[in-house]
């Protein structure tokens, strides 16, 4: 039922899809990044300390000292809870919709649900992000008052367009050929479960 | 091709509470647009099939719900019993409905079996089918469905998921029923709480109607007062559109206004709104009676009003040593001396009188201090308020330095421009508002040519004036600033609807997320329909409470070109009318 | 396989800036410019009709230029051109401020995913078009500049600018230049070598400037200016032209397109003398609406003080409008004698000019629209620029691009101790940001962008049914 491959992603940090088919109607499609890597947050925790107990030994006030164990806890918090996600994952279900769920790190879940009635078209994409130029994957909603305007688009698997590049791991295997399994994947389910067939056609088109 | 396109996928919504009820038949509402069923309830045998009718019927009437026998329910807890599985089939031609379906469960397992029955078909196809619990109460209070009253656009809906909420919203009547009354049939859904439960809130919400009204009427008079003649005349509606304690007042009043009225609220949102400012007013003049117990223990006030005249006095002396600063060669830069000359003085005798005026003042300030901190007692940011207004008082010769030193820089940048248009042969055309070429006679070039180096020369004097009173200014502005940002905080934050989304996050829903249940093969998809609640900063942002002071928010560029240009800044708002 | 096939170009490309097969080889080319549509002018259709027929002859094509507004990100054109607009700030008349180093990352990015080979760069105004040469030449491709204008000697600013056009084309592979006069221009503006510099007009499509001659109205004289309202077009001189001319001949009218900050002038001299039906303003004017004006006209009249190529005139003969111009750079090689009047930058020599193309309008001696459209349709094409560009190109791919070392050693030797210096210290900073994306985000794991460009592009047809009959196998075999 469950298959796993792995991939890099836009940043060059290995990933992994699994998709796992739940009945004939119902799939899920997961992309986990890479957990936490300890040597990363040593790096980061022990040049916050250290920075600290150079200040502490210009100033000699003890304070700079707690305001460094406290920034790096909160830091930590923030970014665990905030940021790092460690998992998107995009359930399809048949007629109903698709629902797209992101775990941080800390556990917290964030979940949106879109109704197949919404959903216009999945479409990969290409667009300038930060100082890159990237492929992803989104899914363009109806407009409720005009059939064919996009009210909004939603970019899937976020996470995967940026990454630190502390993590060295090596996958071969290249973004986009993930990007189009997984499209070739959701394409097939939104398909088969929409309910025009005629959109076959221009879902994969891209804008 | 092991892939076809299937037929649509039918979709059965089975309340959670009725998982453990006894066998019997499945009501509810069937969306053929969907393909899906809404079970709403389980009739239990044994039952007279007439009776069960006429019952649908009446509920039919009162909900204006299709409702309708949808299947059958089968909960054995032992083996399968065999006669009883086709007396199921039978109901089936009792109650006709397309399709019929059926559910039962064996004994403790999770996994129900579940068929659909289509006697009328002639593609007998396998249908795939969803099971999705849901939670009646939860899906009820979240409020995801259309707005009752709104009947009419239910045909366009009836596609979405919507739907299905609003199915459930509607038949609220069926939860209502007493649970102890004995009907001829006998039904299990989720029971909404007796009216035992709710007798103390009934006994608050008759004990609160007489205080409304009273405080209604007390707020009329206080309102009527207000509008009254007196306080309209011209230096009394200046002085209370400037001061920020009358603003505040107003505001507040406004809302015992809102709550206290009689009008039932209209919608969910009016409902929240009401409930919002009540808490927030409630939290507001518990931190004032707090900051007011502490301030009258142990003389603080005296010490208050002690430290007071000297830091003013401080203040003004300072000022006096800047300005003799200026009127020297400040920061070696060399200055028009007649010009700078005049313009210490002015200011210099500007500050004396000042600091008349507060010695004249200082015998009576501890009690000024004493009677205005009583309006602590109103709420935390009236008190705020007043603190901004005696901050704007006590710097008020500061904003005089300003306003003389900005007038004057705005005069002069606005003649030397016009005089470099001159220059150029061109002017500005103000009936087209754009600018015109010209041509100018010797005599105007040349006097023109005098007053631009007459202005350009006296401009850095000005400009020097102007920079050191503006930055005091800003320091004074900024302080103000923070205060009303605290204020609006505090009026703004809808509590009750952040503390409801902490305790009951059902009730703010943003949509709805689905689980999928740990299946097995052969037996149809569980899902767990779930309430998917609102993030905190989308509650915030939805039920944020306006507020009166909506600063003029100039971008920073345009502030900086207001600055330049020697434009007056305030930290008020804006009326239509100019200040000056 | 069909993915292999559909990138064939770029897997070719990427074979390497090292080695380059000569003759047929295809291209891909990356024109940058400040300068492209939705923005209107020369240079900007310049870009835009050369890609389309370069695509036309087989090389992959994109365009690299600034955001516009709310047109930022990847954009297709027809045939497939992709067109990058780059979020980057603009400074000055739609030319992007420039530090020399903050584009680099990006284009770099462009460069790398799209495999680019060469880089040409357009119009020596726009500070992209420079910075993109700047980078590539860093990054080992060649590179390709056209200049579009000409410029002074005398004052401060050309003095600046020619010092930073040779800067910027001292290591250029090649030169294009519209006009011989634009030609002579560059080399001694820009100190180069005669030999690196090449001529290729432009070009107009002539079957979007077809005569009309029903839309005249013959009982009046009418004359057209279609041209951006700034001072290098001599507009002043057009605003002593008009009250002079309408005084001596009642039936005479004029036609101006065009937006500017002169625009002001010319509604001072309409109210001045009372020309409100006589002199009508029509503002921008869409590219598509340009016919439409010019058809209306009998007469063109261009005043322009300084012009490399004039595309407008040649739009207008091709029109059959009769054409007085002034005679100032390019503009005498453009059209043959009988077709144009050349005056003097005068209002005096304008106007005698202007009255020599009336008299011959009224004596009915000018030649008809039709015949004159034939003529002037031969003349300049976009498929005989697009050749000639593509032969600059395969001279460009046999050329070695300069090491750092001799790059260091060119700028230094040419462009004065105290430039050359400084840039060549530019150059090298470059080159270590380089480096430094370089181990941020190794080439290896940008990934290629998907063709769009020419008749195998992605998303033709044929690419669709290729992809389909694909997915049906995938759909068998899971």
């Amino acid at each position: 039922m469950a298959e796993q491959r792995r991939f890099l992603s836009a940043a060059g940090v290995p990933i992994a899809l699994r998709r796992r088919q739940h009945s004939a109607s119902c799939r899920e499609l997961a992309v986990r990044g890479p957990r936490l890597q300890l040597r990363s947050l040593s790096a980061v925790t022990s040049a916050v300390w250290l920075a600290a107990y150079g200040l502490f030994a210009l100033s000699e006030n003890s304070m700079v000292l707690s305001a460094a164990i406290f920034i790096t806890l909160i830091g930590l918090i923030i970014y665990l809870h905030f940021v790092k996600i460690d998992q998107e994952s995009l359930l399809v279900i048949g007629s109903l919709g698709i629902q797209v769920t992101s775990s941080y790190a800390s556990g917290k879940e964030s979940t949106t649900f879109i109704e197949m009635a919404q959903v216009k078209d999945v479409v990969i994409n290409e667009a300038i992000h930060m100082q890159k130029v990237i492929y992803y994957l989104c899914i363009l909603l109806q407009d409720p008052e005009d059939p064919q305007g996009v009210s909004e688009v939603v970019p899937l698997f976020q996470f995967c367009f940026h990454g630190n590049n502390l993590s060295t791991g090596r996958v071969d295997s290249s973004r986009k050929e993930e990007l189009q399994a997984t499209i070739g994947l959701l394409d097939r389910s939104v398909q088969k479960l929409s309910r025009d067939p005629g959109a076959e056609e221009d879902s994969s088109s891209i804008k | 091709m092991s892939l076809q396109v299937t037929a649509m996928v039918l979709k059965v919504f089975f309340p959670s509470c009725c998982s453990s009820a006894d066998s019997g038949i499945l009501i509810g509402r069937w969306i053929s647009e969907q393909n899906s069923a809404v079970v709403l309830a389980v009739v239990h045998f044994p039952f007279i099939p007439v009776q069960v009718k006429q019952y649908l019927g009446e509920v039919q009437r009162v909900t204006k719900v299709s409702v309708s026998v949808l299947g059958s329910w089968s909960n054995s807890k032992q083996e399968k019993e065999e006669s009883l599985s086709e007396f199921l089939e039978d109901l089936g031609t009792i109650f006709c409905h397309e399709p019929w379906i059926q559910i039962s469960k064996e004994g403790d397992s999770k996994f129900w079996s579940c068929s659909i029955l289509q006697k009328h078909s002639k593609n007998p196809q396998e249908e795939e089918i969803i099971l999705v619990y849901y939670d009646q109460r939860k899906v009820m209070l979240s409020h995801l469905h259309p707005p009752l009253d709104t009947a009419g656009q239910r045909a366009e809906d009836a596609s979405k998921l919507s739907a299905i909420f609003d199915t459930v919203a509607r038949s609220q009547v069926l939860f209502m029923t007493d649970r102890y009354d004995e009907g001829p049939i006998k039904l299990t859904h989720w029971q909404s709480d007796g009216v035992e439960a709710s007798i103390i809130v009934e006994l608050l919400k008759q004990a609160s109607v007489p205080a409304c009204m009273l405080l209604t009427f007390l707020l009329s008079l206080l309102s009527g007062i207000c509008r009254s003649r007196v306080l309209k005349f011209w230096p009394l509606s200046f002085l209370w559109s400037k001061l920020s304690t009358c603003e505040q007042l107003g505001h507040r009043l406004q809302h015992l206004q809102v709550i206290s009225s009689n009008k039932k609220a209209q919608n969910q949102n009016q409902l929240m709104r009401k409930a919002n400012i009540f808490v927030s007013l409630l939290i507001d003049v518990a931190l004032g009676i707090l900051l007011m117990s502490w301030l009258y223990r142990k003389n603080r006030i005296g010490q208050l009003a002690d430290t007071l005249i000297p830091v003013a006095d401080h203040v003004a002396e300072e000022l006096q040593d800047l300005l003799q600063w200026l009127m020297g060669a400040p920061a070696g830069l060399k200055m028009n001396r007649a010009l700078d000359q005049v313009l210490g003085r002015f200011f210099l005798y500007h500050i004396h009188l000042w600091i008349s005026y507060i010695h004249l003042l200082s015998p009576f300030i501890e009690m000024i201090l004493w009677y205005v901190g009583l309006s602590a007692c109103l709420g935390l940011t009236v008190a705020l308020c007043i603190l901004s207004d005696i901050v704007a008082l006590l710097t008020f010769h500061i904003y005089c330095f300003y306003v003389y030193g900005a007038r004057l820089y705005c005069l002069k940048i606005y003649g030397l421009s016009s005089l470099w248009r001159l220059f150029r042969g061109k002017k500005w055309n103000v009936l087209r508002q754009r600018v015109d070429s010209c041509s100018y006679d010797l005599d105007q070039l040349f006097i023109g040519t005098l007053l631009f180096t007459i202005l350009l020369f006296l401009l850095p004097t000005t400009a020097l004036y102007y920079l050191v009173f503006t930055l005091l200014r800003l320091l004074v502005v900024i302080v103000q600033g923070i205060i009303h940002l605290v204020v609006d905080l505090i009026d703004s934050l809808p509590l009750y609807s952040l503390i409801l989304r902490l305790c009951r996050s059902y009730r703010l829903a943003a949509g709805v997320k689905f689980r999928v249940l740990e299946q097995q093969d052969g037996k149809p998809l569980r899902l767990l329909m779930q309430i998917n609640p609102l993030s905190y900063g989308r509650v915030v942002q939805t039920y944020r409470l306006p507020t009166y002071s909506c600063y003029p928010r100039d971008s920073w560029a345009s502030l900086c070109k207001k600055l330049f240009l020697g434009e007056l800044i305030y930290p008020w708002k804006h009326k239509g009318d100019k200040q000056n | 396989m069909a993915p292999g096939s559909a990138q064939g170009a770029p897997a070719a490309g990427r074979s390497g800036p090292g080695m380059q097969g000569g003759g047929p080889a295809a291209h891909i080319v990356c024109m940058v410019s400040d300068f492209f549509y939705p923005n209107m002018g020369g240079v900007e259709s310049h870009v835009y009709q050369l890609s389309q027929c370069l695509i036309e002859r087989g090389h992959k094509v994109l365009v690299v230029t600034h955001a516009y507004g709310h047109r930022k990100g990847v954009r297709y054109l027809s045939s497939g051109l992709k067109v990058y607009y780059l979020p980057l700030k603009v400074m000055y008349n739609q030319s992007t401020a420039t530090t020399l180093f903050h584009s680099l990352p990006l284009l770099r990015y462009i460069f790398v995913r799209e495999r680019v080979t060469i880089v040409h760069a357009h119009s020596s105004f726009s500070a992209m078009a420079h910075d993109a040469l700047f980078h590539a030449k860093t990054m080992g491709l060649r590179t390709v500049f056209t200049d579009h204008s000409l410029f002074g000697f005398a004052d401060v600013s050309s003095v600046l600018t020619n010092k930073l056009l040779t800067v910027s084309l001292c290591d250029t592979n090649h030169i294009i230049c519209v006009s011989y006069t634009s030609k002579e221009n560059t080399v001694l503006r820009a100190a180069l070598d005669p030999r690196i510099v090449s001529v290729i007009p432009n070009a107009v499509d002539p079957t979007d400037f077809t005569p009309d001659p029903s839309r005249r109205d013959d009982s009046t004289i009418t004359i057209v200016v279609v041209s951006r309202l700034v001072y290098r077009k001599g507009i002043d001189l057009l605003s002593g032209i008009i009250p002079e001319l309408c005084q001596k001949y009642p039936e005479l009218h004029f036609l101006v397109g065009g937006e500017g900050p002169k625009r002001i002038i010319l509604e001072e001299v309409r109210e001045r003398y009372q020309l409100h039906d006589r002199v009508r303003l029509l503002g921008g004017l869409e590219h598509q609406d340009v016919r439409n004006v010019l058809v209306q006209g009998h007469i063109f009249l261009n005043t322009s003080l300084t012009e490399a190529f004039c595309m407008a005139i040649v739009e207008a003969a091709s029109c059959g409008l009769q054409v007085v111009s002034t005679r100032v750079g390019g503009i005498p090689e453009v059209l043959p004698e009988n077709l144009i009047i050349l005056c003097e930058p005068s209002v005096k020599s304008l106007c005698d000019g202007l009255e020599k193309a009336i008299a011959q309008l009224r004596s009915g001696t000018l030649p008809s629209p039709e015949t004159v459209h034939k003529e002037v349709k031969t003349f300049y094409t976009w498929r005989n620029v697009a050749e000639r560009t593509e032969k600059v190109y395969d001279r460009v791919a046999d050329e070695v691009v300069l090491p750092m070392k001799e790059r260091l050693d060119r700028l230094m030797a040419h462009c004065g101790p105290v430039t050359g210096c400084i840039f060549a210290f530019f150059a090298v900073l470059n080159f270590l940001l380089l480096v430094f994306l370089r181990w941020m985000t190794p080439d290896s794991i940008i990934d290629v962008a998907i063709d769009a460009t020419g008749p195998k592009g992605a998303w033709t047809k044929q690419y669709f049914l290729g992809k389909k009959r694909r997915a049906k196998e995938e759909l068998a075999d899971s």
